[in-house]
């Protein structure tokens, strides 16, 4: 190993022991520590060497008037370098989320309906809320909408909050609304039911459309509607049936089946864009749900639906056709909050591997 | 036959989807077995029918929404 192999060898090892030392102590204001090219002006030892990223470049006076200590000037064999860094997590609007609109799919719903914007609490994302089920065995109230948006992962557990509006509408800790119960995903149909923790009430309606009278299966030719979080209403009709589909989810192909296909309806450019996975196509005369909305393509415009029938008997759930006003169970804010912090845990940690 | 279709076709990097519907054009109401693609694959032969039943190739690259 030749002698600058060596000396950056070194040089890691000492970072990894010093950054400690330095990022957690607040006498410093270091915010990166790292092995790289120092910035030294008229400097002529370009070789690597151990850095501090500090906020601002300040003189040995101005460190003393404000009560900060300087980084060491020499660590071992390695003259130091002090660089300007101030960074911030690229990560979509962590710090500062955006704020709901006040009305439409993306705004904050009480009482909550179909159509509207829902995410995973962890997840900067959003997709639409389906609508209202119940559990054929325990009759609990719960949202229904595909299993990429109320969980997402595949090793992901029962429990994990639901916000509405969805993180990527501006949903906050206060908006978590459900706690994710089963998915459907090992009947190859992507969808997921969550149970409501009873702070906001949901309701069978669609958003600009009205409440869902049942459910039906879908024919060929049937003209039917949706209320989605990124399209709004859109009418289509459906043009395949009895589809088995292979998309990419993340990095995995996998199959779906019972998938329907929809296309505009005559003189209608547009039937859905991302972020209105699950919603509910449903019969545009009789307003009987017939699929939960999944997939599309651009080029040619077109929309993929998973049937209706078969996502509620792989859920054992039903739809509710009457319009409850209250949720089954209320469950106290407090509990909403202690699930807040393990969710920012997550986060972090997450973001502590990407930073690795 | 979907299903035979399927067990053929499913392993096709192309084909996105496979289903029952209206063939192109639409207007003319043909219903038969649909192969979706993506793209336009070369090395893609699907017969214009089978035991009677016809068979189309239609255009769907689909992504979750």
């Amino acid at each position: 190993m030749n002698d600058d192999r060596l000396r950056a060898a070194r040089a890691r090892l000492l970072v990894r022991r010093l950054a400690p030392m330095f990022l957690y102590n607040p006498a410093y204001r270091v915010n990166v520590v790292d092995f790289g090219i120092p910035i030294r002006a008229g400097s002529t030892d370009e070789r690597p060497t151990i850095r501090f990223h500090v906020p601002r470049k300040l003189s040995r006076a101005q460190l003393e008037r404000a009560g900060i200590e300087a980084a060491p000037r020499q660590i071992g064999e390695f003259v130091t370098d002090v660089i300007e860094g101030a960074y911030v997590p690229h990560v979509w609007g962590w710090w500062h989320p955006p704020k709901p609109p006040v009305s439409g799919p993306r705004a904050r719903h009480d009482p909550m309906r179909g159509g509207i914007s829902v995410s995973v609490a962890r997840d900067f994302s959003a997709g639409a809320l389906g609508g209202l089920v119940r559990d054929r065995a325990t009759g609990e109230l719960m949202i229904l909408s595909n299993w990429h948006v109320l969980a997402a992962e595949r090793w992901v557990s029962a429990g994990l909050p639901i916000c509405q509006p969805g993180r990527l509408d501006g949903g906050t800790p206060h908006d978590v609304v459900a706690t994710m119960t089963r998915h459907a995903m090992r009947q190859k149909i992507d969808a997921a039911v969550a149970a409501l923790t009873g702070d906001r009430p949901l309701i069978n309606e669609q958003l600009n459309i009205g409440p869902v009278s049942g459910v039906a299966l879908p024919r060929l030719g049937m003209r039917v509607t949706k209320s989605g979080r990124t399209t709004g209403v859109t009418e289509g009709i459906i043009t395949g049936v009895e589809g088995q589909a292979r998309l990419w989810y993340g990095s995995m192909q996998r199959a779906i089946e019972h998938v329907v296909t929809i296309v505009p309806a005559p003189g209608k450019r547009e039937v859905s864009a991302g972020g209105d996975s699950g919603s509910w196509w449903l019969d545009a005369e009789t307003r009987a749900a017939v699929g939960l909305h999944f997939a599309g393509s651009d080029n040619p415009e077109q929309a993929l639906a998973i049937e209706m029938l078969s996502v509620l008997d792989a859920l054992n759930v039903d739809i509710v056709t009457e319009r409850p006003t209250v949720t089954a169970r209320r469950r106290p804010e407090a509990v909403v909050r202690e699930t807040w912090p393990a969710v920012e845990r997550e986060m972090l940690a997450t973001l502590e591997t990407l930073a690795r | 036959m979907r299903d035979r279709l399927i067990a053929r076709l499913s392993t096709h990097p192309a084909v996105t989807n496979i289903d029952i519907g209206l063939l192109d054009p639409p207007e003319a109401g043909v219903i038969g077995v649909r192969i979706h693609v993506r793209g336009k694959p070369d090395d893609l032969s699907v017969p214009a029918e089978i035991d009677g039943i016809p068979v189309g190739i239609v255009r769907g690259d689909y992504r979750l929404q």
